[in-house]
């Protein structure tokens, strides 16, 4: 079943609306 | 150091346990005699189906001042950020969520008044699923009780010193334990200073503690290391209002007294805490007696763990 968020814990501030943000700018692996 | 005021445990996972604060309180050999010892009043608390086998069984009997339906009829109490399952204020979202800590709250915050629902799963009322609460607090619960009627919780505290007195006794809680409180137990929470956790609502069956498997007979959270407490009760004759959630609301309603007045009570559903530092990641690998290993019956479970045998030193296990 899945989690469902609340209409609060959706529309807070406290929300970490920048957390995709760090999972940018890794170096890709090398294979070659 | 122990504290000379330090509450005491019984130590056991889902033990039958037998404990009371006053000599005499627990009457012997029968539950519900006609007339109970020093006039308390006998009460069946069910964490079980009535008919459920034996090893699912739970319930407890207590033994207190004054009836627990000695109270006035329950009204909505306005808190506007707890809820249960069905959670349907929002679609299932398939995006990475991550929040920043609950603010403080700068106005006096009680354990209930600071508790706010995240989201959960499945639904209360069909008893499967759970709910995911975050609370804050910077007061003590005072002349307030709170229970779940929804689901049992599983509590881990955050920041802070907590001590929740509960019905069936006082457990102390601090970072790196965890508490569970059984649906209908009511309790209230005092603090020293400001405190912030996180709570998990079992809609469905109670917790219990997981087979080993190969891990052997010892190893991750060992049995004994839960700890219950011990009987305690309060004497007090003054308003006290009892908040529950009960689908998915806050209800409340007011007592002419504590109802944390357990004299006594016995049985295998109660809180209880558990320090994780006690944790074990894996069994300690260890070797049986000889006699064991030449005699046992039980098959010998295989490990390619490092230090672990899967037949005895001396040669082929011998089968009896």
């Amino acid at each position: 079943m899945p989690i469902r968020t609340t209409v609060w814990a959706e529309k807070t501030p406290l929300m970490q609306l920048d957390y995709d943000d760090c999972w940018t700018g890794f170096e890709k692996g090398k294979v070659g | 150091m122990t504290r000379s005021n330090a509450p005491a445990y019984q130590t056991g996972f889902a033990n039958h346990f037998a404990t009371e604060a006053v000599e005499g309180a627990l009457p012997v050999g029968r539950n519900s005699p006609q007339r109970p010892l020093l006039g308390l009043y006998a009460e069946q608390l069910s964490g079980a189906a009535f008919t459920a086998p034996r090893d699912h069984n739970l319930r407890s009997w207590l033994y207190r001042l004054r009836p627990s339906a000695q109270h006035g009829p329950y009204a909505p109490f306005a808190q506007g950020r707890v809820r249960s399952g069905p959670f349907t204020e929002t679609p299932p979202n398939p995006n990475r969520m991550r929040w920043d800590p609950l603010t403080m709250p700068d106005q006096p915050t009680d354990w209930v008044e600071g508790l706010t629902t995240y989201g959960g799963n499945g639904d209360a009322d069909s008893g499967a699923g759970v709910g995911i609460h975050l609370y804050v607090a910077n007061r003590s619960m005072v002349d307030r009780v709170f229970y779940s009627a929804d689901g049992e919780l599983l509590i881990v505290p955050q920041q802070g010193s907590h001590r929740f007195v509960t019905e069936m006794g006082v457990i102390e809680a601090a970072p790196g334990h965890v508490v569970v409180i059984p649906r209908g137990v009511r309790f209230r929470v005092e603090v020293d200073g400001e405190v912030r956790g996180y709570v998990c609502e079992n809609y469905g069956s109670p917790f219990r503690l997981p087979d080993l498997g190969p891990i052997g007979s010892n190893g991750l959270a060992n049995p004994r290391d839960f700890e219950t407490p011990v009987a305690w009760f309060e004497d007090v004759d003054r308003p006290t209002e009892c908040v529950q959630k009960y689908g998915g609301l806050l209800w409340a309603t007011t007592f002419d007294h504590s109802p944390l007045d357990v004299v006594g009570w016995h049985g295998n559903y109660a809180p209880y805490r558990y320090d994780t530092a006690r944790f074990n990641t894996a069994g300690t690998a260890q070797r049986r007696p000889t006699s064991s290993r030449t005699r046992s019956r039980t098959p010998w479970p295989s490990c390619s763990r490092r230090g672990c045998r899967s037949a005895p030193r001396s040669g082929p296990r011998k089968r009896p």
